[in-house]
């Protein structure tokens, strides 16, 4: 089989962070609402695990130039997951494909070997922040790890961009018939 | 089979008026972006409860900016 002329994909390892590294598997944390406004000294936090894409870029994550202090990453659903609503369906991924569902982005499936991926979705809803140095300590403990490459990481911010700055009008222009 | 006349008159003249001014043909659905199409309920994923011990850091100071023609 032909290595195709412009890869999705990648394997790197190590704590070196790029937007479009995937990490399977990493805990995200959710706070307890009634922490807020009250100086705890402990408290019961929510994990949940999530395979997650890094959104942020690249030149604020360079080692010993670090530009940020917390890392952004989204949501990555795998096709097989999702199994309810629109997105279960075929037409709905293909609305997904095509740009016509502005907070999703469909990423291809990875054929590397030994890291097989089926067709992805990122979420642009489901956003967090977790502290670089944690990323990059699970970046290194998770092995090998998948990472989207240029111009389809590009493409991904884009869109990212894209759904973040949307506007609605209260009042629009009537449409012409 | 039933066939069904429908008058499109009115828009074949407009689609002969944008020809004519060389605009491609609008498309047909109204609303081609979903903006508010979401996930209601995330996938099943493992989950759990931690307990933490909070330590007050002070509050965060911004990262120093260096400037960049000096780099």
């Amino acid at each position: 089989m032909s290595t195709p002329a412009y890869p999705w994909y990648q394997l790197v390892s190590g704590d070196d962070i790029e937007p479009g590294d995937i990490l399977d598997a990493c805990p995200v944390f959710l706070p307890p609402e009634d922490l807020a406004g009250h100086p705890f000294t402990t408290a019961t936090f929510r994990w949940e695990e999530r395979d997650v894409i890094v959104m942020s870029q690249s030149c604020d994550t360079v080692k010993g130039r670090e530009k940020i202090s917390e890392v952004l990453l989204c949501a990555v659903w795998k096709r097989s997951e999702l199994t309810e609503g629109h997105l279960a369906t075929n037409r709905g991924m293909e609305e997904a494909r095509r740009g016509n569902l502005p907070g999703f982005h469909v990423l291809a499936e990875c054929t590397l070997p030994g890291f097989l991926r089926e067709v992805s979705v990122v979420d642009f809803r489901r956003v967090y922040s977790l502290p670089l140095a944690f990323v990059r300590k699970q970046a290194v403990v998770s092995g090998n790890r998948v990472r989207l490459l240029p111009p389809y990481r590009e493409h991904l911010s884009q869109a990212f961009a894209r759904f973040f700055m949307r506007v609605g009008l209260p009042v629009d222009v009537p449409p012409f018939k | 089979m039933k066939v069904e006349l429908v008058d499109i008159s009115d828009e074949m003249a407009l689609r002969e008026s944008d020809a004519v001014a060389g605009v491609s043909p609008a498309p047909t659905d109204e609303d081609l972006l979903d903006w508010d199409a979401s996930i209601e309920r995330p996938p099943a994923r493992p989950a759990g409860i931690i307990q933490v011990k909070l330590e007050y850091a002070g509050r965060s100071k911004p990262i120093p900016v260096t400037d960049p023609a000096s780099e």
